[in-house]
């Protein structure tokens, strides 16, 4: 059946390919901005299927009675849709979590070596002009550490493999219970007392809002390193502040950082932050489209919500 | 292939413009007013030989009803978007691709004559037209097969002749430009197939 597939906001990435195979599945509009709220709900308008990567999809933008069936998103997680609202107007939503689990743990990886080798600011010096200055930049070398993952899924257990070739010694916790292969699982405050270097790749959602919090973080160790793909909120803003400003924790590396924030992450030394970049390779965008393809074949063959 | 509207908002020609951005050092590009088209002016790091000056329109409405596809950033922006993405990591024979956000008299006069110019500078310059969606419209250089037998007479690309599927104000243009031209359409397979970016470079750059 062909559908009316509406790419609703500004494509990181786009190929030919992509929306050739797209358009062997329907008539296709393309958008290259981020629509306000008015803007989104006329674009969703005719739309069976939306493909979304900025918009948050309130139960406005989805009225009940519609013609939308589906939104699939090309983002890992689901943050962004009010799923109940998204349900009660019968709209099934599907999102991409296996695109990037490798290049996301990769990034992972590249943080845990940066900040135990004080890259940041050494970079900075370096760059400046210094050369053979080293009191400062006193590494440590990762074999023997532990590394503690606050969630074990996709992601935790690709940064778990290779924790486990580098010689680091894997502990990690999960809600569920379930056993994660490779990885000893404990409550999370002992992950993180125990942790030499805390990686942090949970979903953001009601449960995990600020689940980083003062009280978590203070059993971290004094020269822990904190590694976060995910979302910022999923620290407590105030606690984080201070925690940095008093150099509570050897390092911090963030894939995603408020701007009110960086006065804090500035006044420690060894801190890191990336613009959102942590699964952005080649690959991943290549396979993110792929499996937004995946997600939208399902739906046709009569498939239910996807979302995982 | 002429069409005097253009339907390019802001937004999709600053996407246009972030995209090729990102692959800055690697190559440079500058955006020019030519009568009443924006145009992109993109410099690769061409080899020693590089004489071949890319052109797409950047908006093509007309091609909506025969794609099925609505986009402000036309399908052949973006074939070229990745060619210009491929050629940034290796020398080619590609010296510039030029984006036109309007077709019409003005800015084509100006634009061909840019490609002119630049191609006159180079031994042996030519143009290559990319006009995705060109076959169905009844094209001629759009099939494969065609392809080969244009291929046949390299060095000495024929001069643009008759395209079926180009308006005459537009052929009309290119036989002017007094360089060899050709007109590709990467998007010619029956089945949606795409001429594959690296096939397009060792074929026509």
């Amino acid at each position: 059946m062909p559908y009316n597939i509406v790419y609703a906001d500004e494509p990181t990435y786009l190929d030919t390919a992509f929306i050739s195979e797209l358009s062997r599945r329907g008539s296709v509009k393309l958008y290259f901005d981020r629509p306000s709220p008015a803007e989104l709900r006329e674009r969703l308008s005719d739309a069976d299927i939306a493909i979304s990567e900025w918009s948050h999809f309130t139960a406005d933008s989805m009225p009940r009675g519609g013609r939308l069936k589906h939104i699939a998103l090309l983002l890992s997680g689901l943050d962004t849709v009010d799923l109940a609202a998204a349900a009660a107007a019968g709209v099934s939503v599907s999102n991409c979590p296996r695109y990037c689990v490798d290049a996301v743990a990769d990034h992972v990886v590249a943080c845990a070596y940066a900040l135990a080798r004080r890259m940041p600011a050494a970079t900075r010096a370096g760059m400046a002009g210094l050369s053979h200055v080293y009191t400062p930049f006193l590494g440590r070398e990762l074999r023997g550490s532990t590394i503690g993952l606050i969630g074990v899924g996709r992601i935790g257990q690709a940064v778990a493999e290779r924790a486990s070739r580098i010689g680091l010694r894997i502990i990690g916790c999960n809600r569920s219970g379930r056993p994660a292969p490779g990885i000893e699982l404990m409550p999370i405050e002992q992950v993180v007392s125990e942790s030499d270097i805390v990686s942090v790749q949970l979903p953001y959602n009601d449960e995990t809002h600020g689940i980083l919090n003062a009280r978590l973080i203070s059993r971290a160790r004094s020269d822990s390193l904190w590694i976060n793909i995910g979302r910022f909120k999923l620290f407590c803003e105030a606690s984080l502040a201070e925690v940095l400003r008093e150099q509570r924790i050897g390092g911090i590396a963030l894939d995603e950082c408020p701007y009110r924030m960086l006065g804090p992450v500035h006044a420690h030394g060894n801190a890191m932050v990336t613009p959102g970049t942590a699964w952005y390779t080649a690959r991943s965008r290549e396979q993110n489209l792929r499996e937004v393809l995946e997600n939208i074949d399902r739906i046709a063959a009569g498939g239910e919500h996807v979302a995982s | 292939m002429s069409h005097p509207r253009s339907f390019a908002c802001d937004s999709a020609s600053r996407w246009l413009v972030d995209a090729f951005s990102a692959l800055q050092p690697k190559l440079t590009w500058q955006e020019r007013e030519i009568a009443d088209a924006r145009v992109l002016l993109i410099e690769p790091r061409g080899d020693n030989g590089a004489r071949t000056v890319v052109m797409a329109c950047s908006t093509e409405p007309w091609m909506e009803p025969i794609t099925g596809i609505t986009t402000a950033v036309s399908i052949s922006a973006l074939y070229v978007l990745e060619v210009a993405t491929s050629v940034a990591d290796r020398a080619s024979s590609i010296d510039a691709i030029i984006l036109m956000d309007r077709d019409s008299e003005g800015s084509r006069a100006g634009v061909l004559d840019i490609a002119r110019r630049r191609a006159k500078l180079c031994n042996g310059g030519r143009m290559i037209v990319v006009a995705a969606g060109l076959t169905r419209h009844g094209g001629i250089f759009g099939n494969l097969e065609n392809l080969k037998a244009v291929e046949g007479f390299f060095p000495e690309i024929p001069r643009f002749t008759d395209h079926p599927g180009l308006d005459p104000d537009v052929k009309a243009a290119l036989q002017c430009t007094a360089i060899p031209i050709l007109v590709v359409d990467p998007w010619t397979a029956e089945d949606g197939r795409w001429l594959p970016v690296p096939e397009f470079i060792d074929r026509f750059c």
